[in-house]
């Protein structure tokens, strides 16, 4: 019996997904405390926060970790496989993509909006 | 001719065989029915009456309102009222009703035999039918909740709510809340393990994509708010403050508990309901669903995204303008695949030949009110307007556009689709069609009025209203409106009697939809299908004409009875492919009892009988332990026969078999529970205004370490027995030292307990005292689980290929571990000087 491979196991149906919930939870988890602590009142960079640049970096760090799952299942889309492999390895790269945009559009505001206010 | 004879002989005597198998006993029997068909329709039959009372309600609220300073009914009863409709139409009706659709239909359509879990079903079933009827007894006995459905904090919280209003709502929501776990668990595993032979993950039905999702939301939004009822419980029975602002809890920490459920609720309700409409749409519109895995891909992302929408419930509380934005996005965001699913209707009308008939003009019906709904959502996920409309009848009229166009709406029209397959007659829809406008023009003229009153100021949840704030007009017209659409409703239950006692009996398929559960006999009998069906081609492009007399015939897989046993196939989660045959239990009384002891406790608790509550648990817990009593073998099985030349093992034989992927869910389940805990302990020491790090007590390391050592050895032990029973050495030392390391955590974690002092001072320390009692928990179900180890394995019931019981157990060691660190983890912060 042949083995689905790692990359075509159901799992990363929801990978994309489950990055933009990891990152919207550590972003507002994140934003609490720093408001609670005083981070915002931080200057590290110029106009920049401490509070605003970690805000960024997780955000960042959202977006290419979400990116990184597309460009793997890009990569695993060009491979054969059972019906039922292929048909789960197009809808992991399309809910991943999704979520990319999604991770995009819900976390954009870090970049410009006020943020303890 | 011959052959036909012939088949339809075979046919009878099959369906004798499996039905003295599968059949429940009559009389009193009946109470012992396990059987998904039967309990799907008591859950919908149920969830309906619920309906009919939430609707009186509903009724009464508007008679209430109809005209200013009204003195129909009063505050004190209006309270009541408005409470109990909200949080029948919710807990009592939208999800049962859900939940009977699902376990009525759901196997069915994948082309199995039954759940996964019967008895939980059943149990399931009684305990929805119990707690439901604590809060319908309290209602009539004019103590019911009154406190809002959403039983905000401080108002429901123990000084300004002193009766037990508020207990009758954490208890028996909690009751019932543990039938919607069940049901999504088993639901999860019935779609993954239990499908016809050949439906591969991409052929089934797109219902089964939606159920899947759905119950998968279940299983990550009941948890939090089950630990906030836990915690509102124990805040109002035993004075721990987690919500007291003056000893360190806040309120906000409800409300964050209740919206982690609450927002996802609202698409736990529409999702299935979406499924309906997408299984009927390509019946009437005679072509296959447009853009099916289009939908499977929304259906998922609404999945995600409906987690991040909680706080746009929360816009006004004062959270920084930052958080603001990330939840006004995701609940813009939301629209999009909830509109891809809308889109995907229209393209399969448009595509196809469509016909109508009754269920496509209720469906007609919801798209227009759901829509009103979306658009309507979508201007309140914008924070400026939401400040605006916030808790006004804007959002009342808001929230029914959606549950009634996204839900109410498409269960009618899902009603008149299905009900032929439940009665195995057709309706005449002599009055279907004036029911269905009464409804339509009575629901418009009642709650699209609301957004006027709502523009205008008229604030929710308020009983009466003066003269001079110039609403008369448009609450009577309201309350008119309500009236008529009471009128369509009895209609539309007329019309269902109507159908019942004088519809036109058929065989099969009346709409000539090409589904798989149109291919059982109608009424369908309790073993669904005779023969189990390969499938070759996507679920919805079969043909149930030729497809059910095949199976009726015996001449799909387990085309015969064998044993007395009830059987079904368990699949390959991707290719489909036979993998075990899966033995289901037999009718019993012991869900029944189980639940009857279940109720028993909660009426303890209800009742502050709390040392005696102690027999019911203890019950409740023998009572489970004797559920594994029937279940596996004493010896090892050659594989079975399931069809020619075919062989596959009984499903206790196989690395993972249900009951494996069902710990695997509960885990995800009880991961939550603790997440969400964690959260709340945070959330707690971070926005808490009153937080002094005096008030912490010092947890003593001398105890933390040794009792994190002992759950970990606990883990270690567990293992160790599955590797010694997998290599056939005996394993009875090795459970005795995992029961006992379990024993020892536990006992560390309780004498951390004692010398942790009063709980009630201070929220850390009631946050803490949670955490150790949490662990404890875990270490006591361990213990429980290794003796049950040792008493399968004395009993003969484990061997190398019969391991799945210790791997069960196994696992809960290992979780077990987990949490007992974790929770020491940040018991040990929160107590740090």
């Amino acid at each position: 019996m042949s083995r689905t491979s790692f990359l075509g196991q159901p799992f990363f149906l929801v990978a994309g997904f489950s990055i933009w919930a990891v990152g919207f939870l550590a972003l507002y988890a994140l934003l609490s405390v720093g408001c609670a602590y005083g981070w915002n009142e931080i200057v590290v960079v110029g106009s920049f926060s401490l509070l605003r640049l970690q805000l960024v970096a997780v955000f960042i760090v959202s977006l290419a970790a979400c990116a990184g799952v597309v460009a793997a299942l890009l990569a695993r889309r060009r491979g054969g496989g059972k019906a039922s492999e292929h048909f789960l390895a197009i809808l992991a790269l399309q809910a991943s993509l999704a979520a990319l945009v999604a991770t995009f559009f819900t976390f954009a505001g870090v970049l410009t909006l006020s943020i303890c206010d | 001719m011959d052959e036909g004879n012939t088949r339809a002989r075979s046919s009878i005597r099959l369906h004798k065989e499996l039905s003295a198998i599968w059949d429940a006993p009559p009389g009193w029997g009946r109470l012992a029915a396990v059987n998904h068909t039967t309990i799907g329709k008591r859950f919908m039959l149920t969830a309906f009456v619920f309906f009919l009372i939430g609707g009186l309600l509903g009724m009464l609220i508007r008679a209430q309102l109809a005209t200013s300073g009204s003195a129909f009914i009063g505050a004190p009863i209006y309270n009541q009222i408005f409470t109990m409709h909200g949080t029948i139409m919710m807990f009592l009706f939208a999800i049962p009703m859900f939940e009977g659709f699902a376990i009525y239909l759901l196997p069915k359509m994948l082309g199995a035999r039954d759940m996964a879990f019967p008895r939980l079903t059943a149990y399931g079933y009684w305990c929805y039918l119990f707690g439901g009827s604590i809060l319908i007894v309290a209602l009539l006995a004019g103590v019911a909740p009154n406190g809002g459905w959403f039983l905000y904090t401080p108002l429901n919280s123990q000084p300004y709510s002193p009766g037990i209003n508020a207990d009758i709502w954490l208890l028996g929501i909690t009751f019932v809340e543990i039938s919607a776990l069940s049901a999504a668990i088993e639901i999860i595993v019935s779609i993954l393990r239990l499908r016809a032979p050949g439906m591969s993950i991409e052929r089934m039905p797109i219902m089964a994509w939606y159920l899947l999702v759905t119950a998968f939301m279940m299983l990550f939004g009941f948890p939090p708010l089950i630990l906030g009822s836990i915690l509102l419980e124990l805040e109002r029975a035993f004075d721990l403050p987690f919500f007291d602002p003056t000893r360190g809890g806040d309120s906000l920490l409800w409300q964050h508990l209740f919206w982690l459920f609450g927002h996802p609720e609202v698409y736990i309700i529409f999702l299935p309901a979406a499924g309906a409409v997408s299984m009927m749409i390509p019946t009437f519109a005679r072509h296959e669903l447009v853009g099916y895995r289009s939908v499977i891909l929304a259906v998922m992302a609404v999945g995600f995204l409906s987690f991040g929408l909680w706080v746009h419930h929360m816009f006004t509380v004062g959270i920084p303008h930052l958080a603001l934005a990330f939840f006004s996005a995701a609940s813009g965001l939301v629209a999009i695949p909830t509109a891809v699913q809308l889109f995907s209707w229209i393209a399969t009308i448009a595509q196809g030949r469509p016909r109508f008939d009754v269920p496509m003009l209720y469906l007609g019906g919801a798209f227009v009110v759901f829509i009103l709904g979306g658009l309507t959502g979508v201007m309140l996920a914008m924070v400026p307007f939401n400040f605006q409309a916030h808790d006004t009848h804007f959002v009342v009229a808001h929230l029914h556009y959606v549950l009634v166009g996204g839900f109410v709406f498409p269960l009618l029209a899902a009603t008149y689709y299905w009900l032929p397959h439940i009665t195995g007659r057709m309706a005449r829809h002599s009055v279907s069609v004036p029911a269905f406008w009464l409804l339509f023009g009575g629901f418009n003229l009642t709650f699209f009025i609301m957004h006027l009153t709502g523009l205008l100021g008229m604030p929710r949840r308020v009983w009466t209203y003066p003269e001079a704030a110039g609403w008369d007009i448009f609450n009577l017209i309201s309350s008119v409106g309500s009236f008529v659409m009471a009128a369509g409703f009895a209609l539309f239950a007329v019309d269902i009697v109507l159908q019942l006692r004088f519809g036109e009996r058929f065989r099969r398929n009346p709409w000539r939809a090409r589904t798989l559960e149109w291919a059982t006999p109608t009424p369908p009998p309790s073993y669904a299908f005779a023969s189990l069906p390969v499938i070759s081609d996507r679920a919805d492009r079969l043909d149930p004409d030729r497809i059910g007399p095949e199976l009726a015939a015996g001449r799909g897989y387990l085309g015969a009875a064998r044993n007395g046993w009830m059987e079904t196939l368990g699949v390959d989660i991707a290719s489909g492919e036979p993998r075990e045959v899966v033995i289901l239990p037999r009718p019993t009384y012991l869900p029944l009892f189980t639940a009857l002891a279940t109720g028993a406790f909660v009426l303890c608790l209800l009742f502050k009988a709390y040392a005696l509550s102690i027999v019911p648990l203890l019950v409740v817990l023998g009572l489970f332990l004797a559920w594994t009593v029937s279940s596996g073998s004493r010896r090892d099985l050659e594989d079975l026969p399931i069809a020619p030349g075919k062989t596959a093992p009984p499903h206790w034989q196989v690395e993972r078999p249900p009951s494996w992927w069902a710990m695997s869910f509960t885990l995800t389940a009880d991961g939550v529970f603790f997440a969400s805990l964690l959260f709340g302990v945070l959330f707690l020491r971070v926005v808490s205004p009153d937080w002094p790090a005096s008030q912490g007590p010092v947890l003593d390391l001398r105890l933390a370490l040794p009792a994190i050592a002992a759950a970990g050895l606990a883990a270690l032990a567990g293992r160790h027995a599955v590797r010694r029973l997998l290599s056939g050495r005996p394993l009875a030392v090795a459970l005795v030292a995992c029961a006992g390391a379990h024993l020892a955590a536990m006992a560390l974690l309780v004498a951390m307990i004692v010398a942790l002092g009063d709980p009630t001072v201070h929220a850390n320390r009631a946050t803490i005292f949670a955490l150790l009692a949490f662990a404890a928990l875990h270490a006591a179900l361990g213990m429980i689980f290794a003796a049950f180890g040792l008493w399968r394995e004395r009993s003969g019931l484990l061997s190398p290929a019969r391991s799945v019981d210790l791997r069960i157990g196994a696992m809960w060691h290992g979780a077990s571990a987990v949490v007992v660190t974790i929770a020491l983890l940040f018991a040990w912060i929160g107590s740090a000087p």
